[in-house]
């Protein structure tokens, strides 16, 4: 197992944002997380991701224990990030922001390796290296948050609404490219809001519902 | 006619390289922890102090010498200041007002203690250089000279390192998306501790170039501070850039002001530039203020 979540509990202050969640995200799997606004979506993401702290429950990954520790921490095991806000960093070209993204890696010939896969599986990025990522469109400032998570060397891509902002064509060519990140062997926990637009994607899948979390059995036919 | 353009030439250079080491201290911190440091007047004073104790005060070191001595020590400084200062109050609801207080606060400290330990009357620090030069027509000290070629050289070789070197790229990152720069993998904590680090440093040269100019006394610091704020707002919170053209070009005017109403008058029309600039580009010349 990848991920194990189980009890987990997250505040905001005194708003109780996730109630004793409990999920797993099998190794190579595409496991996706379904639910409204506000339900608790990107918050149970970050909170995986070491960007929040559980006030109590365990996440495990790989067996170890991973609660508590800090994004970076994180990120040196493989676990990546990729923001719904998307995070970029706008005054950098796009080509500086795919190397930020490879931060923690000293092996050079790693980096040049995963920055040759980011440009073939986003040809748009190849062309815009040197804008500045602040004027890219939605749709590859989209593409250049998922690279920037890709040269992290990312094992776990934890993907916040993708589709969000992004035309319908869009998004499903963001779907399909995330897909080929999964088929390249890494694990991936998406969330987006309607099931109909990642169903035969992703398997299992998870129904989130005022920071409650329930399993939407394994994703195939479901809402279709 | 001639010659006073030449001497505002001149001055308003040097002015301009000091202001701008000085205030990009002030600015880098804002721009990677959003800390207002009301309290790096004083650390640049007390960085003076320290000048002062490795030369003329007790060791007798040459200017060579102090650099290497303060450098380091001063870098240190700025680690603990941001580590025991500021580090405590960051993690918590109105952060922002709350470490701008315990800046302010921690200023008095360090005037307080400076005033105790040197007491109220001023030091003096020996001329970096003697003599002077003849350009176009004006005399200039080799002070002067040597005071714009140092700062330039200061201000290059921290433009270099924000650009190419990796803790540099992470210090641009975190003061352009701190959410961002954690999702990679920055340790956005040990960011700041630099950005404090290398802020005690610049002010820490620029004590050492400034004092045998201007005298070192313990609330000697808040002048410069002052006018490091000015310029850091008239550039644009946290922009590099806009730091460096708008130390300049207060630089500029403030020795235009000298040469044609006298020096009480640069601070007002400072203001009067600041509000202008302001009123067209309220974020300043270069200034986002993104979060």
């Amino acid at each position: 197992m990848s991920i194990e979540v189980s009890a987990l509990n997250v505040f905001y202050g005194d708003f109780h944002a996730l109630h004793d969640v409990s999920l797993h995200v099998p190794e190579r799997s595409m496991t996706g997380i379904v639910g409204a606004n506000g339900h608790g979506k990107s918050t149970l993401l970050k909170a995986i991701c070491g960007l929040l702290r559980p006030r109590s429950g365990t996440i495990t990954w790989r067996g170890e224990r991973i609660d508590g520790l800090d994004a970076p921490d994180l990120v040196a095991r493989g676990i990546v990030h990729v923001a719904e806000a998307r995070h970029l960093f706008v005054d950098m070209t796009v080509r500086e922001n795919l190397m930020l993204g490879a931060y923690a890696t000293r092996d050079r010939a790693a980096v040049r390796a995963r920055l040759d896969r980011v440009f073939a599986l986003y040809p748009r990025l190849a062309e815009r290296q040197g804008q500045v990522a602040g004027t890219l469109s939605g749709g590859e400032a989209q593409m250049l948050a998922l690279g920037r998570g890709m040269m992290a060397g990312a094992e776990l891509m934890a993907i916040d609404e993708p589709s969000l902002g992004l035309a319908p064509a869009l998004t499903e060519l963001m779907l399909d490219t995330i897909a080929a990140i999964n088929a390249a062997g890494t694990t991936i926990l998406l969330v987006e809001q309607s099931l109909p637009l990642i169903a035969g994607r992703v398997s299992p899948v998870y129904e989130i519902e005022e920071g409650k979390v329930r399993p939407a059995g394994d994703g195939e036919g479901a809402g279709a | 006619m001639m010659l006073t353009l030449t001497n505002i030439f001149f001055s308003g250079l040097s002015l301009g390289a000091i202001y701008c080491i000085f205030a990009l201290g002030l600015s880098l911190v804002y721009g990677t922890s959003r800390v207002l440091n009301f309290a790096y007047g004083s650390m640049y004073m007390t960085a003076a102090y320290g000048a002062w104790l490795l030369s003329d005060g007790w060791l007798g070191l040459n200017y060579p010498g102090v650099f290497l001595v303060l450098m380091p020590a001063a870098f240190a400084f700025g680690l603990l200041v941001e580590r025991f200062v500021i580090r405590p109050v960051r993690n918590r609801p109105q952060w922002k007002t709350a470490t701008m207080m315990t800046t302010l606060g921690f200023a008095f400290v360090l005037d307080n203690l400076n005033l105790v330990v040197f007491g109220p009357t001023a030091k003096a620090m020996p001329p970096l250089m003697e003599g002077a030069v003849q350009i176009l027509g004006v005399t200039v000290a080799n002070q002067t000279l040597a005071v714009v070629g140092l700062a330039l050289l200061a201000v290059a070789v921290l433009q270099a390192f924000l650009t190419w070197a990796p803790l540099g790229q992470a210090m641009r990152a975190v003061s352009q998306d701190m959410a961002g720069a954690a999702i990679v993998g920055i340790r956005v904590n040990r960011v700041f501790a630099l950005g404090f680090g290398l802020s005690a440093m610049l002010a820490a040269f620029a004590a050492l170039l400034l004092s045998p100019v201007y005298l070192v006394s313990p609330l000697g610091g808040w002048p410069p501070f002052l006018k490091a704020f000015v310029i850091v707002v008239f550039g644009g919170l946290g922009s590099t850039q806009g730091v460096m053209w708008a130390a300049f070009i207060l630089a500029f005017v403030e020795a235009a002001v000298i040469a044609v109403f006298g020096a009480t008058w640069i601070l007002p029309v400072w203001f009067v530039v600041l509000l202008a600039v302001l009123l067209v580009r309220p974020r300043g010349l270069m200034g986002k203020w993104g979060n």
